[in-house]
Formats: C-alpha cells, structure tokens, sequence
C-alpha cells in the first residue's frame, strides 16, 4: 500500500503511481493532469487542512484533502 | 460557398479560462461578462458581426475540457457540435497550457468539422519563454493556426480573415486521424459501418465515427440515445468486451492513450517538449501566491482585502456623495424659486427630488462596491479567496466555489444567483442559492450607509463591515441548517479547482462592469424609484381635508392672542406638533401605517420605518426613497443638520437602528431576485420556503436584537 497524495509535505514533489477512485472523479482529475506517472509538487497548504494546492506540469490545482486521498504517490526518498 | 449564401456559423471551443469570451468581445465588440476563474461562460451565447462583407455568427460555447457527458457544460458542448454541425470550429487553446488544452483537441480532431486553432494568450506564454512556430504546428494538426492575444486584439484580425478564407475557400489540409490501437481500430470502424447503416439520413461519416467512438467509450448519453437499436447496444458491449479480455485494458483507457499518444507526438513534432522547464522559472503569480495563499498570511490577508473593501467604499464614497446631495439641495431650491406654490411644485419638491435625490447621492458607493468585484474577478484573487475559505464554508455545508456568487451577491443577488450554476453537486447548489439572497446586495448599501453614517460617526466604515461580516454569517448559519436538516440530497461534489495565473485587469472589462452596474441602478432611480415616490407622496398627501378630533386652530388661536410667555410659546410649539401628527395619521399612509405599525412594535420601529420598510418589498432602494419622501415632508430648513441622516439619528435610538439595518438586511428578496430564485430552482416551493424563510429569520433576529439590546441599554 502507498501513501496518498494527501500526506506529501508542503513543497516536496513525488511521482503518481495510483488511483483509489474511479469514473467521474479519475476522469475529472485525469482532464486537469493527475495522470499515472505524473510528477506532482504541493505548492500551498491552508490552515485546518482546508484544500492545498498542487503544481502539476505547470497547471495549479486546488484539492480537498478528501479528493488528494485517492491519488497514490511513491513518497520522496527522505 | 458564396457570401451571399449564408451565414458562416462559427463555434468557439476551448478549456475554461483560455479567453473565449474575450475573443468574442474583441471580435465582435461587445461586452459579456468575463472572469479571470474557469466556467465564466455557463450558457450558449451567440454574436453576429460582419467582416469582407461576410455575415459570421459565432457561438461561444461552455469552456470544457473534455467532450464526455460528465457535466451539463460538456453535455451542452458536444451536442450542440454534433447536432448543429456549424461549419467551423475554432479550437482556443491556451499557448502557455499547450499539453492540457490538447486533450479536448484530440477529441474535437474526432468531429470532423473543419477547424482552426487559436493559440491565445500569446503574451504570457511568452513571458514564460514558451515561442512556437505555427507552421509546424499547422503541418500537424492540418489546419490554419493563428496565435492571438484576446485581451489587446492581437491577432483578432487575421483570425477572422482566416474564418472567411476558410468558408470561402476550405481550410483542411490532409485529414488528421488519430492512430488508435489496431484492434480498437477495427472495433471502431465495425461499429462505424453499423452506425451509418441505422442512421444513413441523418449523419454524415464523420459523424457516424464519432458516435462509435462515444459508444466504445461506454459514454452513458450516446448508450441511452441509441437504446432502441439493440443489436449495435449489443454488438458494441460485445466489443467492449473483447477487447477488455484482449488488452487488459478497457475501451476507454485505449482511447485515452490514443489520444495522448497523439498529443505527446504533436508537441515532439513541433519541438514543444521542454515545457516543464519553461514552466518551473519563478514568475508574478507564484510570488504574489506565496503571500496571497501563505499558510497563516492567507487568511489575514484576505480578511484586511474584504475590510478594506468596504472602508473605500463608505470613505472614498463620501466625498461624491456630498457633492451630489449639494447640487441635488441646489436643484430643489431652484425649482422652489422658479415655481410658485401649487400642489404640482409640493409633488416635484417634496415627492419625486426627496425620493430620488435621496437615492441617487448612493451611486458612488455602489460604483466603488463594482470596482472592487470586478477588480476580485479580473485579476483572479477570487479564485484564490474560493480556496482560503473551503475550509469554513464547507464546515457550514456549502462548497468553497459558493463564494464567488456569494462576492458577486455584494453586488447583486440576480447574477449571483445565476453564477451559482458553476457548482455541478444539485445539493451544493440549492443551499447556496437560497443562502445567496442573505448577502447584502448593493440595493442594500444605501440604507446601511444612511444607517451606520447616522449612528456610527467615524466608525461608520467598520460598522458597514461589520453589517456585511453579519451578512455572511447569516447566510453560513442558515445554510449549515439547510444542508444539514431541510435540502436532501448525494453529499458535496469534490473540490477541483484550477488556479488561473494573475492577470493585469483591463480598464475596458472594470469600467464596463462598473457602466452596466451604475446604469442599472439609473434606470431604477428613473424608474420604480421615482413612480414609489409620487404614490408615496400622494398617499402621505391625501386626503387633503382630514376630520381632526379638536379644534387645533382656534386653541393655537387664544394661546397666541394672550399675552407671550415662554410657556405658552412651548404650548403652542406641542399643539402644533400634535396636530401635524393627527394630519398625518389620517392621511392614507398613516392609515395604512397604523395598521402595519403593531407589527413592527415588538422591534421598536415606528411608522415611518413601518412604511418604509414596506415599499422596500419592492426593491430594497425604494426604503432610502421612503425615507427621503416622509422626511422632506414638514422638515424645518435648518442650516445645523445635514438632512436625512440627522432626521434618521433624532427618530430611533442606535439599538432599534441596528434591529433595522438587520431586518432590512433578511427580511425578504426583492422582486428580481425572486424571480430568479424561480427560475434557477425551478420549483415554486423552494421560491415560497425562501420568502417565509427570510421573513420569520428577519423578524426573530431584529424582535431579539431589539429587545435583547433594549434590556442591556436600559
């Protein structure tokens, strides 16, 4: 089992390698970049763990730590 | 085809937020509502123009970025190209964003309608050091590739040169494919060749593979569509099928690599692939993030934004203000000059410059109010406030994108309403339209304004703060009770929210904002206000002879013969007072005040606050007019008081002032809004539960404030 996206640190990167959701929400996610292989960096974080905000292939997006849990990332090495 | 033949009818496609309505607007001329935050554009717009004596019309379709059936933009997309075929597609990509734009490319190539590629916002991909050479991107995607810059004009021209040369003279070079898997190949084309046997009228070719593709995709919408013909539904699952056993893979991940395939290969023909690297250098955006979206600077930020706001508005807007009650004070005393006295000169005077003159000196405020909105759009903060405040609206049950219309309910709850439609959860979306008419509309401002200005002295910006900051918790509680106990409904949609980089905003795109908002309120000052006023004024007028219970005149009379005294001054003076009281009671306003008074006692408002806050089921301005009219009416010219808010601040303590402002803020929506709360509802229950909803709040919060506040003041 891997880590979600969720639990990558403020502006550290890490590589897709997975998805735990399906249909409509992969293929949403898919359409803005969140493919497998992907490399993913997390450029902002709100307080309360409210949504933080991804930099993929130059595109930002927005998740809620709820949507960032379904995506599964190979973790930096520390 | 010849220009006198027909119209070229032309459809604008392309991701959110490339600039399709601005390219519109340059095209055409116009002005529709942009934004700088994806889905400004949710319904079809269409604009006819002309150019070398060619009739274009263009249709500026939903931003998507994908052709499936997933949400209604997409939905309304696709079928308006499959259906109606316009004869031209024009694909705009965003130049900096090549990769991701590609995607909806891939599947548009699949249409087989003629094309040309826009490569927008030429300007900032080259800030990013992104150069491309459209001829080879031109070789590649086999049709005309034209790099523009929306928002200056820049290629706007050649742009639609290439429209009329492409109707005129055809613009498709070799027909692009894109290479699937041999297998899904084979599937696709089998299915084509049933297709056009069961639809040979109605769909050309190009057509026909489309809708295989749909069906081998597994698309919910095409399935349904075709249900009646169970041997392509079967033969198709059937392909599904196999080609699952064989690949491993399913039909839909096929496509996707096929599709990505081809983009991957048409930025390595056209040498794009350094990207990433062009991408990663430190640009404006990121550093003003690195503020604006800061971890514990956020949130105080964006606090400071919204409070600052608000104090221009009320400060900055003073100063016109002043200027404007002057030359409405001067009008007044010039047709009090000009005119000799009749019935007509008292209705002219005390009717229709009271009422509009009262409302009108609030034009600069609304238009600071619009500035700051469209400023919050254009630039793309709102979008980044939509992220900071997720956290709390979705502890209230809302969705974070609730609070782009619930900004733009600042300015008017009838858009805002409208805008709600960019949340795809049904749930998401009906709390967040009836929490919506919560939000202080500017209709409001000018009561709070006249209100806080009247019991606040130098804090009156703070209060009006503080009114708005009361606003949006209203509408947080209220919409924490719906979601958890009135709306049912699948629980919140995902929050995917795309951050567009900051842009510069354009003088054009802030000023028209703030033109249509400013001539709005115009043409409801000239309109509703000024009829509000004269039936204000002829009720408070008529009748003329009214049957009083004593004798006022005769005992003024005999007091005044006698000797002077100080007392009998004083006597006189309340005997006058009494009798204007009696007048006015008896007129009809103050017979109807008198009926609807009991009802606004427990609060402590009385009868003109009564009468006001009746004409303002209206339209919330008409309650400053109210006032104005009731106010002119008898007011002692007195060079100490500067009108209305001095009347305002001697008629009611400051707890009954701020049960007002309260109860003027809830306690209904106006006529507008109802109207749309219809319309996007479409439901008269959720319309009807709205209004009881908004009266019993209004009416419990200001009788509490009210009495609460009373027991604390003493």
């Amino acid at each position: 089992m891997s880590a979600t996206l969720s639990m990558l640190e403020q502006g550290n990167s890490a590589q897709i390698v997975g998805f735990r959701c399906e249909g409509d929400l992969k293929q949403r996610l898919a359409s803005m970049g969140f493919v497998r292989g992907a490399k993913v960096t997390v450029d902002h974080a709100t307080i309360m763990n409210g949504p933080r905000t991804y930099n993929i292939k130059g595109n930002r997006i927005s998740l809620r730590s709820r949507e960032a849990d379904t995506i599964l990332v190979e973790l930096p090495t520390k | 085809m010849a220009k006198e033949d027909k119209i070229i009818r032309v459809a604008l496609v392309g991701n959110p937020n490339t600039g399709r309505t601005t390219l519109l607007n340059k095209m055409s001329g116009s002005n529709y509502g942009t934004g700088n935050y994806a889905r400004v554009t949710v319904a079809i717009q269409s604009q006819k123009i002309s150019h070398l004596g060619w009739q274009i019309e263009i249709v500026d379709l939903p931003g998507i970025y994908s052709l499936s059936s997933r949400t209604d933009e997409e939905l309304l997309g696709r079928n308006f190209l499959h259906h109606q075929q316009p004869d031209i597609i024009i694909n705009v990509l965003d130049m900096g964003n090549l990769e991701r734009n590609l995607t909806l490319t891939s599947q548009l190539i699949e249409m087989g309608i003629p094309r040309i590629f826009v490569f927008n916002m030429a300007d900032e991909a080259r800030k990013k050091g992104i150069e491309i050479n459209s001829e080879d991107f031109e070789r590649i995607l086999g049709a005309p590739v034209i790099a523009t810059n929306a928002r200056n004009g820049e290629g706007v021209k050649a742009l639609l040169d290439a429209i009329v040369h492409c109707a005129a003279a055809g613009c498709q070079g070799e027909a692009v494919r894109i290479n699937y898997d041999a297998h899904l190949e084979e599937a696709i084309n089998r299915t084509t060749a049933q297709v056009i046997k069961l639809h040979r009228q109605e769909m050309n070719r190009d057509q026909a593979r489309w809708l295989s593709i749909k069906l081998l995709e597994g698309d919910e919408t095409v399935l349904r569509e075709e249900r009646e013909h169970d041997a392509l539904i079967q033969a198709v699952r059937e392909e599904r099928e196999t080609l699952q056993s064989q690949h491993g893979e399913s039909a839909d991940q096929l496509l996707d690599s096929g599709r990505h395939a081809f983009v991957f290969g048409l930025l390595e023909g056209a040498h794009r692939l350094d990207i990433d690297v062009a991408l990663n250098r430190v640009d404006v955006t990121r550093v003003l993030d690195a503020f604006l979206l800061h971890r514990w600077l956020g949130m105080p930020i964006f606090l400071a934004i919204m409070w600052l706001m608000f104090e221009t508005t009320f400060v900055l807007g003073a100063y016109p203000m002043d200027w404007i009650d002057a030359g409405v004070g001067l009008f007044s005393d010039l047709l009090n000059s000009l005119i000799s006295d009749s019935m007509f000169k008292d209705l002219l005077i005390n009717g229709v410059v009271a009422g509009v003159g009262g409302t009108i000196i609030f034009l600069p405020n609304i238009l600071i109010l619009f500035f700051f909105i469209a400023l919050f759009n254009d630039t793309g903060y709102m979008s980044r406030g939509a992220i900071l405040v997720d956290r709390v609206m979705h502890t209230f049950g809302l969705h974070g994108k609730a609070f782009i219309p619930m900004v733009t309910g600042f300015g008017c709850n009838v858009p805002a309403i409208m805008a709600t439609r960019t949340i795809e959860n049904s749930k998401d979306r009906l709390v967040a339209i009836l929490v919506n008419p919560f939000i202080s509309c500017s209709a409001r401002l000018p009561v709070f304004i006249l209100f806080t200005g009247a019991f606040f002295g130098e804090h009156a910006g703070s209060a009006l703060f503080a009114v708005y900051m009361a606003s949006i918790l209203i509408a947080l509680f209220t919409a924490l009770f719906l979601s958890k106990v009135v709306v049912r409904g699948a629980n919140s949609s995902p929050f995917i929210m795309e951050l567009a980089p900051y842009r510069m905003p354009t003088y054009v795109s802030v000023t028209s904002h703030m033109w249509s908002s400013g001539s709005e309120f115009l043409k409801k000052v000239g309109g509703i206000i000024v009829v509000g006023s004269i039936i204000i004024w002829f009720l408070q007028t008529f009748p003329q002879e009214v049957e009083l219970s004593r004798d006022y005149e005769a005992e003024i009379a005999a007091l005044a013969s006698s000797a002077g005294s100080e007392s009998q001054d004083e006597a006189i003076t309340t005997l006058k007072n009494h009798q204007l009281l009696e007048i006015q009671q008896k007129r009809y306003l103050g017979q109807i005040g008198t009926v609807i008074q009991p009802i606004f006692a427990t609060m402590g408002f009385d009868l003109n606050a009564s009468i006001a806050l009746l004409t303002g089921l209206v339209a919330k301005e008409a309650v400053v007019a109210t006032f104005g009219v009731l106010y002119a009416y008898g007011e002692e010219s007195d060079a100490e008081n500067s009108g209305l808010r001095y009347a305002i601040s001697q008629s009611m303590g400051m707890v009954t002032a701020i049960a007002f402002m309260m109860f003027t803020l809830i306690y209904m929506p106006c006529i507008a809004t109802i109207g749309v709360l219809y319309r996007e509802t479409g439901s008269a229950k959720w319309t009807g539960f709205s209004i009881v909803m908004s009266l019993t709040l209004a009416y419990s919060l200001a009788a509490t404030i009210a009495i609460v506040g009373g027991a604390i003041v003493g």
